[in-house]
């Protein structure tokens, strides 16, 4: 796969830490993408999807600061870059073209 | 606490440490139970090991390749100083009648070959890829696993036609020493961790 295409869980996870805002970390990402939808992604799966998002540029990430909450450890915390959102959007422009014209059961067309 | 100490020393030799603390810290803060804790962290070191390896592919040979060439190097090397030693000692002091001079250079090639080169490789491994110091372990095992194959069926295509009965626990007895070579660079990434440390 290119590094400027992006995977079905790729765009999951983007558009999980656009919804989350400044608070898009690895516990809430994961949270946000079972509660939209109804699938829970295993760590390793998610951990290595963000490193190599951000490997390819579309993310960001930096660490908060330590908590005692969390043994010491610090959060780290993931951006949508430019790019990633210019690659969802390019995407989601595709999906959306492809959707017209057609009816499918419970999905409501913008 | 200290399960999230042992994971995050796990995690770390697969990723950057202050990525494997942030996730340690993320999976104690997201599991259940010390099972689901450990399941995660499993799960996570090894597919985090496994993009490793196959980010770079060409790269993960080559290292495989330089490892094998170092170890091959390294026991030669050691193979001669020892002999050598063994040699110069016993006609310097005429001790060739001496039981010691037949167990003793076996005993010292086994823990020479089998801890003490596996954990120089392991060190010098980590110091090659100190962000992912488990690769080069890999390559190593698997650099050790191709040479036990290959013992293996060299012994049974040529030895074993003639009746000598193969050990094949012998040939397989080299296999332990990637956990030495662990050892070596899961010391080596530690020392690389502490602050101040080039």
């Amino acid at each position: 796969m290119a590094a400027t295409s992006l995977g079905e869980f790729e765009q999951v996870v983007l558009l999980a830490i656009l919804r989350l805002g400044e608070g898009a970390y690895g516990v809430s990402i994961r949270e946000e993408i079972t509660a939209c939808t109804e699938r829970e992604p295993s760590p390793g799966a998610l951990y290595t999807t963000l490193d190599r998002l951000e490997e390819h540029g579309f993310v960001t990430s930096r660490y908060g600061d330590p908590t005692p909450q969390r043994g010491g450890r610090a959060k780290r915390f993931f951006e949508v870059t430019q790019k990633g959102l210019a690659a969802v959007a390019r995407v989601q422009r595709g999906y959306q073209k492809l959707l017209q014209g057609l009816q499918l059961p419970g999905v409501s067309h913008a | 606490m200290r399960k999230g100490a042992v994971a995050e020393a796990i995690l770390s030799l697969v990723v950057p440490q202050k990525r494997a603390s942030a996730t340690i810290g993320d999976i104690e803060e997201s599991s259940k139970d010390a099972f689901g804790f450990w399941v995660a962290v499993t799960q996570t070191t090894i597919t985090s090991l496994w993009m490793a390896l196959a980010a770079d592919p060409r790269e993960t040979g080559k290292l495989t390749g330089r490892v094998f060439l170092r170890y091959l190097r390294l026991q030669v090397l050691f193979t001669f100083v020892l002999m050598g030693a063994v040699i110069v000692t016993a006609i310097a002091r005429n001790m060739f009648g001496q039981t010691w001079i037949l167990w003793l250079p076996g005993a010292i090639e086994m823990v020479g070959r089998g801890v003490w080169l596996p954990y120089l490789l392991g060190r010098w491994g980590a110091q090659q890829k100190p962000q992912t110091v488990a690769v080069p372990v890999l390559a190593f095992f698997a650099m050790l696993s191709l040479s036990c194959v290959i013992s293996l069926a060299m012994g049974l295509s040529f030895v074993a036609p003639s009746g000598i009965k193969i050990q094949v626990w012998q040939m397989l007895l080299p296999m332990p020493g990637f956990l030495f070579a662990l050892i070596g660079a899961a010391r080596e990434r530690h020392a690389g961790a502490r602050p101040g440390a080039a």
